[in-house]
């Protein structure tokens, strides 16, 4: 299905993943772009992030995707969009999104998904709250 | 009339909670509503009404308010 967003509690898996190939696998596309994003294991300050716990205003994000895939749909000839964005607490090196994107051709797919994904870190009302060894955090900032 | 306040990130944080059910007269815009809220914070946010960015309108019973500090998503 095009456009579809789902809420993963805790970390994304491999079977997400596969699960984002299964609902293409039809779909007549001749390009599949996958995204992942991963707790990066940043070092602050001396201090080592541990992970990160993700929240979101649901109801909006779902709102706020629909608008994406649209201008997303409107600029480019893609297939099919998928976001799986996870909740909760995702530690160092474990994955806390995918974004998937298909297309006829190699060229739409790649340059959707360079869109897609920067749209997704500036548009979508979740939040990152940076957990270190020690137990302290810090609100997770964007950067470009 | 009632409305939500809800707090978002950092501001939840800061407040303790996730949100309040306010009381406001009716016919309230949403910018006095916001008024009362200048310097409350040290962070910038952003406000949705019923999920979504508008700039100015008279609050209705019911209505949604969101304060969302900058996203951090992905």
């Amino acid at each position: 299905m095009m456009g579809e967003i789902k809420f993963i509690q805790g970390a994304i898996t491999a079977t997400h993943i596969s699960e984002l190939y299964e609902a293409d696998a039809h779909n007549n596309t001749g390009a599949q772009i996958l995204f992942t994003g991963k707790v990066r294991p940043d070092v602050i300050n001396g201090e080592k992030v541990s992970a990160i716990e993700f929240t979101a205003y649901e109801p909006m994000v779902e709102e706020q995707f629909k608008l994406i895939v649209e201008e997303i749909k409107s600029e480019f000839d893609v297939l099919s969009i998928f976001l799986f964005h996870s909740l909760g607490n995702i530690k160092a090196n474990e994955l806390c999104m995918a974004v998937f994107v298909s297309s006829a051709h190699r060229e739409t797919a790649y340059k959707a998904s360079k869109q897609l994904v920067e749209k997704i870190k500036t548009d979508l009302p979740i939040w990152g709250k940076e957990i270190f060894e020690t137990g302290e955090h810090q609100w997770k900032v964007n950067k470009i | 009339m009632k409305i939500t306040v809800k707090y978002f990130g950092v501001l939840a944080e800061k407040m303790n909670r996730s949100s309040d059910v306010v009381n406001i007269e009716e016919g309230t815009l949403l910018s006095e509503f916001l008024n009362r809220w200048e310097n409350s914070f040290d962070v910038k946010f952003k406000v949705a009404v019923n999920h979504k960015f508008i700039e100015e309108k008279a609050l209705e019973e019911n209505d949604e308010i969101a304060f969302l500090p900058p996203f951090s998503g992905g």
